[in-house]
């Protein structure tokens, strides 16, 4: 669906922001992009809405180079790109008719989206009335509103309460259930991990990771990095056949996975080790991805 | 049906904006202020065997043509690109399967229609002011007499075509600063700068698209630029105008397509 081939862009008289970057967005996944802020998300989706001109490098959508096909792609293509960009003297409604006439798309389709981001009672009143959530929805309904195939939205959760992320989060899953493809940009791993099916971990211009988020899950099951804290850290220490601790109440211990834990915490109270806690460390998701882009 | 619908989407742009009022409340309260000069007789309408109208059309289009004209295209022009910056809409309206130059065309093609909305709003208001004052003021003699329409409506089209080049200029600038104060405080340095020249002789007033509305039309015209640009035909007249018209627009189009959207 988006094909990215070693894409290299440099803004004005800075460093290069992205540096031979390549993806690949499979169809009908939710393709998570993350990546810390200043990683270049928010330059690769310029790019791929033609925004911006790449320095080199392809970019294909639908198997379409994107520089002599512009408009054909683009037509099948619905954004959000930051905050939404919406008239703030006129209403939802109004709004939504200003797309209608750029997109050429029947009007009937206004209530349509509206009913699908939850505005259908507030579609009257002028948009700079909404709270930041409304706004986020309303920029939503207008990236759905001609029937992509393909949503591109850049941190669409921006300024939500978590009621409003969960409701958007139910509509992604909900729109990829009826083969919509989603690329989904945020710098929140805890965000993407309940949503996307694919991720893609950017930093300084460099993807770092990309594949199924489960094919991630299992990559870094394999350096699953446990803390206890004991009084007796040396005893647990000897208990494991683990070297002197540098810390004399934490022992950092390297496991299989999760589910070795309990087998963990049995052997040290079988060798009358006295717990009071154990945390992991380095085995979530979101504590790998820190360390991969500190 | 394309260009129609960009078209269609500028002008819902505007709906309950200052836009929208800009046209109507600067052109009736210019009526006002023409109507109370008439009724101090300030240009003394009734002379012996001249018809009135003449003279009330002459002197009312100067009063538009001095105070309105220009000041409207660069407040015009500012308003509708403030809708854009407000809403942050270049990088929406860039990324959509639309031309930038059909989007910048439907643009220009709404500010070209306030404009001339503005011309003959205007017309018709100094139209129907004339019957009035006729009816208020029996001895001005307007009853006895028809109004010369075409002359009306021949002077309103010229003004409308001397401001073209003002209106293309400000709307490059205002694409090129991306602002709206940057290219508000160079249109009124311009306009003053273009009231100075239009009260002088030099020949340069004719091509400098500020002075250029200010000469088109004016009934106590001495200078012998204003005369020759007032009584000439199309090439004296009208191709200053055009010009910068032709060259602003393209040069914005230019611009546009190669502009990356940061």
């Amino acid at each position: 669906m988006i094909t990215i081939n070693k894409l290299s862009y440099s803004y004005p008289r800075q460093e290069p922001t992205l540096r031979g970057l390549s993806l690949h967005v499979e169809p009908g996944s939710i393709y998570g992009f993350l990546g810390p802020n200043g990683a270049g998300k928010s330059t690769t989706i310029r790019n791929l809405l033609g925004l911006l001109r790449p320095d080199s490098g392809t970019i294909k959508l639908f198997g379409q180079e994107l520089r002599s096909n512009r408009r054909s792609c683009l037509a099948r293509v619905g954004t959000l790109i930051e905050a939404p960009s919406l008239y703030p003297n006129l209403s939802a409604i109004d709004n939504l008719k200003i797309a209608c006439d750029y997109r050429q798309v029947s009007q009937r389709r206004i209530p349509e989206v509206l009913d699908l981001v939850g505005l259908a009672e507030q579609a009257r009143k002028s948009t700079h009335k909404y709270s930041m959530g409304m706004k986020q929805r309303l920029g939503l309904a207008l990236a759905l509103l001609h029937d992509p195939e393909l949503l591109i939205l850049d941190e669409p959760t921006n300024g939500l309460d978590p009621a409003g992320i969960s409701d958007i989060r139910r509509l992604l899953l909900d729109l990829r259930e009826v083969g919509k493809t989603i690329m989904l940009s945020s710098h929140l791993l805890p965000e993407l991990e309940k949503t996307v099916t694919h991720l893609g971990i950017l930093h300084q211009g460099n993807m770092l990771f990309e594949g199924p988020l489960s094919a991630l899950k299992e990559a870094w099951a394999t350096n699953f990095i446990v803390e206890v804290q004991t009084p007796q850290a040396s005893l647990a220490a000897k208990a494991l056949q683990l070297s002197e601790p540098d810390d004399t109440d934490v022992l950092k211990i390297t496991l299989p996975g999760r589910e070795a834990i309990p087998d963990l915490i049995r052997q040290l109270t079988k060798a009358g080790i006295d717990i009071y806690a154990v945390r992991p460390i380095t085995g979530d998701l979101e504590s790998h991805f820190l360390q991969l882009t500190k | 049906m394309n260009a129609f619908a960009l078209f269609r989407a500028e002008g819902r742009k505007i709906k309950s904006s200052t836009t929208i009022y800009l046209v109507p409340v600067t052109v009736t309260l210019l009526l006002a202020v023409v109507f109370l000069a008439h009724n101090l007789d300030v240009h003394r309408l009734s002379r012996i065997g001249e018809n009135p109208w003449t003279r009330f059309i002459n002197t009312t289009l100067t009063s538009y043509v001095m105070m309105l004209a220009s000041p409207l295209c660069v407040l015009l022009t500012a308003a509708v690109f403030h809708l854009e910056q407000r809403a942050d809409a270049w990088k929406q309206l860039y990324s959509l399967p639309r031309s930038r130059s059909g989007i910048l065309l439907a643009k220009l093609g709404l500010l070209i229609g306030l404009n001339a909305l503005a011309v003959v709003l205007y017309c018709l208001g100094v139209w129907a002011l004339g019957y009035w004052l006729g009816s208020r003021f029996p001895e001005y003699e307007m009853g006895f007499y028809a109004p010369n329409l075409s002359a009306l409506w021949a002077t309103g089209s010229k003004i409308f075509v001397a401001t073209l080049g003002l209106t293309a200029l400000q709307f490059w600038l205002h694409l090129f600063f991306k602002s709206i104060i940057a290219p508000l405080g160079i249109g009124f340095f311009g306009l003053i700068a273009g009231f100075i020249l239009s009260t002088t002789e030099v020949s340069v007033t004719r091509w400098f698209p500020y002075s250029y509305p200010l000469i088109v039309h004016d009934s106590n015209a001495t200078s012998a630029v204003h005369r020759e640009v007032i009584l000439g035909g199309f090439t004296a007249g009208f191709i200053g105008s055009l010009l910068w018209f032709l060259a602003c627009v393209l040069v914005s189009l230019w611009w546009e397509e190669r502009r990356e959207i940061y």
